[in-house]
């Protein structure tokens, strides 16, 4: 006999869980780590703990004005996006129409698109129109993979509850426009709430895109990008990852908790 | 329109795509204040003919009038109807006098009117007290009383009833059948109610159109369904009933004599009804309506079978008996009027079956198509 039976006290697929998160997470939280280590250089070994560089990043315009960019763009296209995806997963949802499954297909095509493919198609095209690059056209590109992303949650809400609601309203004699409102509306908004959050992620962190598109007005990905040629800037940089890390770590997270929530219990229209 | 034709189906068909036809141009005229069901198996069109007339489907072709008004392009939020689901659909995000006050938002009425109109409605439910509810705090039983609240609380003049009690256990199906059937007498307001329960839809209806691949059977009230039904599915389908093949023998003016397998020459009563002698006919009787007994009776109508298996179900027991030269056993049923059994199952033994000759029904015998 072998030792086979005898029972292991670490389970192998724990073993793999855990070197995957490791893989996963340590590289990034090197990040805050450098951050606060008091050299310019980014290596080992540290040589002392400095709040400076956090100091420096808000005093730097230039990093400043970026990270306001990407929030002038991301904001408008959170809103924009979450709407359209609203209104393509409602048609989709509560609809028969002809060629419906093809219409889902090219709507969601943009999350599986290279992005390096959309942004030098999208730059000849604005070239070609005589448009100046601009946010503007930052934002214009990233509502494609932004709505993509919106319909997909708000598809998996609304199928998520009863239709016999929106019918019940119908009957009680609501018009389609305060169905919408009075039942519709507030059964998918957790939906909604999780989708403004995870665009404005999407489009906040986007980089090629934005490396194509932005003209003279780099969002905070670009720049950032472009500060990595000179050592003596990336410390700045890197406290400023440090704290929109965490902060799309909280996003991410209050955004799924949303959504769960939202999902009422012990409900027949429930998820 | 007259109070007969309240609500008046015309020759309406409702086609999903090429090839589902649901419902195939269907005619019904339904009375003021009728509680009218339609029963049929699930896939027989009940539930879109009841979604057609709350306008949350539209006729392929036909027209729907409700109280005189054609339906056809009348949005669901424009026509008289309450409408109660098989889901109740209650709305998760709103408490239960928002529920049922629901559709009294565009009158803007002042707050203590719609409380009191909300509270006239829960006193009506028995619910008195539960304004403030969450629809997740709610029993199945309590949800179905808010959702046919909420369809009532604007006195629709037609409320159409999507199985509203299919989700209920027994007890409380009763329960609800007894309290609907009152709530729609002291309102007189009329009913539509879809069903695949061929007990309660007897127990409730005033009429029912019993339904079969998007067209009906029958329509009839309870009593002439059970009693006298047109053809072998209805017959079937509504409670248990023995069937014999037979032929007829001869007709005079209202009796036939028909001859039956293992069973002779019988007389039965025809029943507006075209027979010809020797053509083929299906004789009918329900399980209730044969006696059964270990004596050999004198006279009348009497056959001698073999016992071979009994249920007892406490208010009565079931029989079956084989006849000769019958391939199924004869269904009886019979009330336990004394607590002693005179036919306790103990291995086969013979016995009496006797009949009323009005019991027996005649149908068309429609077996082979």
């Amino acid at each position: 006999m072998t030792s086979l039976g005898k029972k292991s006290l670490i389970h192998p697929l724990a073993v793999y869980a855990t070197l995957y998160l490791v893989f996963i997470y340590v590289p990034v939280l090197f990040l805050p780590l450098f951050s606060f280590n008091d050299a310019t250089f980014i290596a080992f070994p540290l040589s002392g703990f400095t709040t400076q560089w956090y100091v420096d990043a808000f005093s730097n315009d230039r990093l400043m004005g970026s990270l306001w960019n990407s929030v002038k763009v991301g904001i408008p296209v959170a809103i924009i996006s979450t709407a359209l995806g609203t209104l393509a997963a409602k048609a989709v949802t509560r609809y028969r129409m002809p060629g419906k499954a093809p219409i889902v297909s090219f709507i969601m095509v943009p999350l599986v698109v290279p992005g390096i493919i959309v942004g030098i198609a999208l730059l000849v095209i604005i070239n070609t129109m005589g448009v100046e690059l601009s946010l503007w056209t930052v934002g214009l590109a990233h509502l494609a993979p932004c709505t993509a992303f919106s319909m997909w949650i708000m598809i998996s809400r609304l199928e998520g509850f009863d239709k016999a609601m929106e019918e019940a309203s119908l009957s009680l004699g609501e018009s389609n426009w305060m169905t919408f409102w009075r039942v519709t509306f507030p059964l998918i908004l957790p939906g909604i709430i999780a989708s403004l959050l995870l665009t404005f992620t999407i489009s906040f962190d986007e980089f090629i895109l934005a490396f194509f598109l932005a003209g003279q007005e780099p969002t905070l990905p670009i720049y950032m990008w472009s500060q990595l040629r000179f050592p003596a800037r990336l410390p700045p940089v890197l406290a400023l990852g440090s704290l929109i890390l965490i902060f799309s770590f909280v996003l991410v997270c209050v955004a799924e908790w949303v959504r769960r929530r939202g999902t009422y219990k012990g409900d027949s229209g429930g998820v | 329109m007259s109070d007969a034709s309240y609500i008046s189906i015309q020759n309406v068909s409702k086609s999903f795509g090429k090839k589902v036809h649901a419902v195939r141009d269907v005619s019904i005229d339904i009375a003021r204040g009728e509680f009218f069901s339609l029963l049929g198996p699930s896939g027989c069109g009940k539930t879109t003919l009841l979604r057609m007339l709350a306008g949350l489907e539209f006729p392929t072709s036909g027209e729907i009038f409700i109280v005189g008004q054609p339906m056809s392009a009348v949005p669901a939020n424009r026509r008289p109807v309450g409408m109660v689901f098989q889901s109740y659909a209650i709305f998760p995000h709103l408490t239960v006098a928002q529920n049922i006050g629901y559709s009294l938002r565009r009158d803007r009425l002042p707050k203590a009117d719609f409380n009191a109109r909300v509270a006239e409605m829960l006193a009506m439910i028995r619910l008195s007290g539960y304004e403030e509810r969450g629809a997740h705090q709610l029993s199945g039983g309590e949800r179905q009383r808010v959702a046919l609240a909420r369809a009532l609380i604007r006195r629709p003049k037609v409320l159409l009833l999507d199985e509203p009690l299919g989700a209920l256990d027994k007890k409380l199906r009763e329960q609800m059948q007894l309290e609907l059937r009152q709530i729609q007498r002291s309102l007189g307001i009329t009913f539509v109610f879809v069903t695949h329960d061929q007990e309660e839809a007897l127990t409730m209806s005033d009429r029912i159109a019993v339904m079969s691949k998007g067209r009906y059977l029958q329509i009839d009230t309870p009593t002439q369904l059970y009693e006298t039904p047109k053809s072998r599915t209805v017959a079937d389908f509504i409670g248990t009933i023995n069937f014999f093949p037979a032929s007829v023998a001869a007709v005079e003016g209202s009796r036939a004599t028909i001859d039956v397998a293992g069973l002779g020459s019988l007389s039965a009563l025809v029943r507006d009804q075209q027979l010809a002698s020797g053509s083929p006919i299906l004789a009918a009787i329900r399980p209730e309506k044969l006696l059964i007994s270990t004596e050999a009776p004198t006279g009348g109508n009497a056959v001698k079978g073999t016992l071979n298996d009994a249920a007892y179900l406490g208010d009565r027991s079931h029989f079956f008996v084989q006849l000769a030269g019958q391939e199924d056993p004869v269904a009886v049923s019979a009330q336990n009027l004394r607590q002693e059994h005179e036919l306790e199952i103990g291995g086969p033994r013979d016995v009496w079956l006797t009949w009323d000759s009005d019991a027996v029904v005649l149908l068309p015998d429609d077996r082979a198509h």
